[in-house]
């Protein structure tokens, strides 16, 4: 099931919320919880109801494993039991990821698996350092696979939402209702507007990637990135939103990651919760292992972390080249700043962004050889301005609806408030009413006028 | 004020203007389909694929019982001018069998069709698949509210301060004067000779290309028609063809006749005796497609071909 | 041990490991606020730490420590084991 559709959000959202909030009031804490956890299994096995059997195994696993690791006190046992259920996690989704490329099938990816495996890593470690008890079955079902963030996360750490389960409906409802609301009301404009907007754009170039101007290759390349920007955040903002309508307050991707003036401080704004995860779980652990912590092995600790982000993403060499290109810039990065040289921060972040926007070219493009010819448009050529090859795509009726999103979705996304500010400041006002009103009634009016779209991220 | 007060006031608003914006859409029905009046005659303002789509629910099997399935090849034929039949023109521009086929299977679900044209050309052959995301269910819903609906009526708004000219007429059949108009200053007609202006479909780039599938989606398109319980006419329409075309396309068009049976009626434009009608300068107005009076005479042929049809 | 305490006995840690002999932390000073603190610094700074007051963060705690007033917090947890 998608965030942005009529179903989502006239019945099953709706019908959530009410029976969470009546059992919560009936103070059945345990059966608010088992109400959840139905409704996320019906929200993830909606689309395929084969997916349950990749979810519920993991589920299962985890919890044993567990359970199992808290119980050695004697330190190589324990981390003999950690491996042992790390494992299998990491070979689990490998199988996923990589069969198609590898064995040349078709098989459809589970929705969420990447996302789902590495919570329960998070888990298993925090388990393993004894930061958390071992979860209950119900809690770790629930954490598991709670429906706003199953899909493309925000990851979310198992001890963060478990006590919150347990403290759930004891918060003024109808704040976290109507901050909910607005959040979601902003992510689903995002969604189906401006993304849908971008994506057209981008894909017009994309699809036929040779031939383009220079001015073409920047086009669409741009348009990819605010694209997959606008998807992203905006699937996050309908996630946080929808948790925090139930109560529950989970963490947050995006801080208007185009402000960046670096690609260090790219990454503490973009997909923030995946950065954490390779910072601590990946990043620390490799440097550590190094008897000193120099600029060098740090340098190959986060190549490294990057490098597996990179393949996280999926199973193309295009998505180890992104993940390598940022390894070496974060790397890079810290050279320049332990060498204490300045840049004009105008200077700083153009710099950024170009390479953001570099790099995403290969995340988008089919392949590497693609990716490649693009990049080598992107330079100036002598075919320096011509629209052609877009214009022939895009335009008519399509390009008139467009223009006006493009417009603004690029405005927005330089220079607006992004929407972690804009809950901070929410107020219920007749103005915040109105506009929430308006921001999804015009949602509702796109949605109606295409095929839902899914979100970039679905695909891992 | 209070969040209490809020959400309800946001949602009671959100909730109400949708309801009023489907209800106000339900009820000025733009597509006929909710409360047609009968004999309420619609023009296809725009977007003709949805239009055209949406007009089978009720507006075609409503006040029509005989449909012209085509390309631009046929978009301005005009049907009005057929007698013994009311034959609502369903040709769609860059069209195919596939999109024919959404077209046709949807007013056939609807409606009683005696009738049932179809054009025998290879632009019917051009791709397997719809060209288009439209034509589906969800437009359905899409008529209770969404941008090609508003769409719609801004150009309906505007046509009535004269900005706008409707695609098509209540008919379905084209307005080509913009397209004349436009060609007009491009190239003289008198020099083209089998020039195919702007037409960068496979069939013309190509001409034998051949796409077996599209052939199989022709042959139900004609099998669902007769299975229906229509007459089926195939019309092989005039063709100006520069010298070593005329093997190919003989060849093409052999290949979708053999869809059509011998209680089917054909009609061969391309016979001897339309040479004269082909040779003559007013019949194309860029070698592909006809003009207006052209295509009155093959709307003057189909009538003869009927009517011959029916004393036997 | 108090807050104080440990903020005081953090100063020198920070000021050999950021290299800045003239910097001094307070309980709000973060990677945000503070020049030179950022991944592979941090790193350094909790090595130290741990060495210093020979104690153990976790890898799940890293994330948490956001500024020096939760480093210390923290610390105080632990070295009252």
């Amino acid at each position: 099931m998608l965030f942005n559709s009529f179903q989502f959000i006239f019945w099953f959202w709706p019908v959530v919320c009410i029976g969470f909030y009546l059992l919560c009031s009936a103070n059945n804490r345990q059966g608010a919880k088992v109400w959840l956890l139905m409704l996320s299994l019906v929200f993830y096995g909606w689309t395929r109801l084969s997916n349950l059997l990749v979810l519920i195994p993991s589920i299962l696993f985890n919890y044993f494993l567990s359970r199992k690791i808290v119980v050695h006190k004697d330190a190589k046992q324990r981390k003999l039991y950690l491996w042992l259920a790390l494992a299998p996690n990491i070979l689990y989704l490998c199988t996923f990821k990589y069969a198609n490329a590898v064995f040349g099938t078709h098989w459809e990816f589970p929705l969420g698996l990447s996302f789902f495996t590495v919570t329960q890593v998070m888990y298993l470690v925090d388990c393993f350092e004894g930061l958390t008890p071992p979860n209950s079955l119900l809690d770790h079902s629930l954490f598991v696979s709670f429906f706003p963030y199953i899909a493309a996360g925000p990851l979310t750490r198992s001890r963060i939402i478990v006590r919150q389960f347990d403290s759930a409906g004891n918060r003024d409802r109808a704040a976290d209702i109507a901050r909910g609301l607005f959040v979601f009301a902003i992510g689903l404009v995002k969604k189906v507007i401006f993304a849908d907007s971008f994506r057209r754009l981008a894909d017009a170039g994309f699809l036929q990637p040779t031939n383009l101007s220079t001015l073409e290759a920047w086009i669409i390349s741009v348009a990819f990135t605010l694209e997959i920007y606008f998807d992203f955040s905006g699937y996050s903002d309908m996630a946080i939103g929808i948790a925090l309508s139930l109560g529950f307050e989970i963490p947050e991707n995006f801080n208007s990651p185009f402000r960046a003036q670096s690609v260090i401080e790219f990454w503490q704004r973009w997909h923030m919760t995946l950065s954490n995860f390779i910072t601590t779980y990946l990043y620390t652990p490799i440097v550590r292992s190094f008897k000193k912590v120099t600029l060098a092995t740090a340098s190959v600790a986060t190549i490294t972390a990057m490098l597996i982000a990179g393949i996280w993403h999926g199973a193309g060499w295009n998505f180890a080249i992104w993940g390598l290109l940022h390894g070496v810039a974060l790397s890079v990065n810290h050279y320049w700043k332990k060498s204490k040289r300045r840049m004009p921060s105008l200077l700083a972040w153009a710099a950024t962004f170009v390479f953001v926007n570099i790099t995403l070219v290969f995340f988008r493009a089919p392949d590497v050889v693609s990716a490649v010819s693009i990049v080598k448009e992107m330079i100036p050529n002598p075919n320096l301005l011509s629209i052609t090859a877009i214009r022939a795509k895009v335009r008519g009726v399509e390009l008139e609806v467009m223009l006006l999103p493009l417009l603004i979705g690029t405005i927005l996304a330089f220079w607006g408030k992004n929407s972690g500010e804009l809950r901070r400041t929410f107020a219920p006002t007749t103005r915040s009413s109105l506009a929430v009103a308006s921001l999804i009634l015009v949602a509702l009016l796109f949605m109606n006028s295409n095929i839902a779209q899914e979100f970039v991220y679905f695909a891992f | 004020m209070k969040m209490k007060r809020w959400l309800i006031i946001t949602i009671a608003l959100t909730l109400g203007c949708t309801a009023a914006f489907v209800g106000l859409n339900y009820w000025l029905d733009p597509y006929c389909i909710f409360r047609c009046r009968p004999d309420r005659l619609i023009p296809v303002a725009t977007n003709e694929r949805t239009t055209k789509y949406l007009f089978g629910f009720r507006y075609i099997p409503q006040n029509f019982d005989g449909i012209l399935i085509g390309t631009s090849v046929s978009g301005n034929w005009n049907t009005a001018r057929i007698q013994g039949y009311k034959v609502y023109n369903a040709s769609l521009s860059g069209g195919n069998a596939a999109e024919g086929a959404l077209i046709l299977n949807n007013v056939l679900n609807h409606g009683k069709m005696r009738l049932a044209i179809f054009i025998v050309h290879p632009a019917m052959g051009d791709g397997h698949e719809p060209k288009s995301g439209s034509m589906n269910p969800q437009e359905y819903w899409g008529s209770l509210g969404s941008i090609p609906l508003l769409q719609d009526y801004a150009s309906r708004i505007l046509r009535s301060v004269g900005r706008h000219r409707d695609e098509c007429d209540s008919y379905g059949v084209y307005d080509i004067s913009p397209l004349l108009a436009a060609h007009a200053v491009v190239v003289p007609p008198q020099k083209e000779v089998g020039i195919f202006a702007g037409q960068v479909n496979k069939v013309a780039a190509a001409p034998d290309y051949v796409d077996d599938v599209a052939f199989a989606q022709y042959e139900r398109l004609i099998a669902d028609a007769r299975r229906h319980g229509a007459t089926v006419m195939g019309v092989i329409p005039p063709a100006r063809l520069r010298p070593g075309e005329q093997t190919v396309r003989q060849a093409y068009t052999q290949r979708l006749l053999a869809d059509f049976m011998p209680e089917d009626i054909v009609l061969d434009m391309n016979s001897p005796e339309f040479d004269s009608f082909r040779e003559s300068p007013d019949t194309f107005w860029d070698g592909l497609h006809l003009t207006d009076s052209g295509a009155d005479k093959v709307i003057d042929s189909i009538n003869r071909r009927l009517a011959e049809e029916s004393l036997r | 041990m108090t807050s104080d305490n440990l903020l005081e006995r953090l100063q020198p840690i920070f000021r050999d490991v950021l290299d800045q002999p003239s910097l001094t932390i307070t309980t709000e000073s973060s990677g945000h606020n503070v020049e030179g603190w950022d991944s592979l610094a941090h790193i350094n700074l909790v090595s130290a730490i741990e060495q210093e007051f020979k104690i153990r963060f976790a890898l799940g705690e890293l994330q948490d420590l956001k500024n020096v007033g939760d480093m210390i917090e923290l610390m105080r947890a632990k070295i009252g084991k």
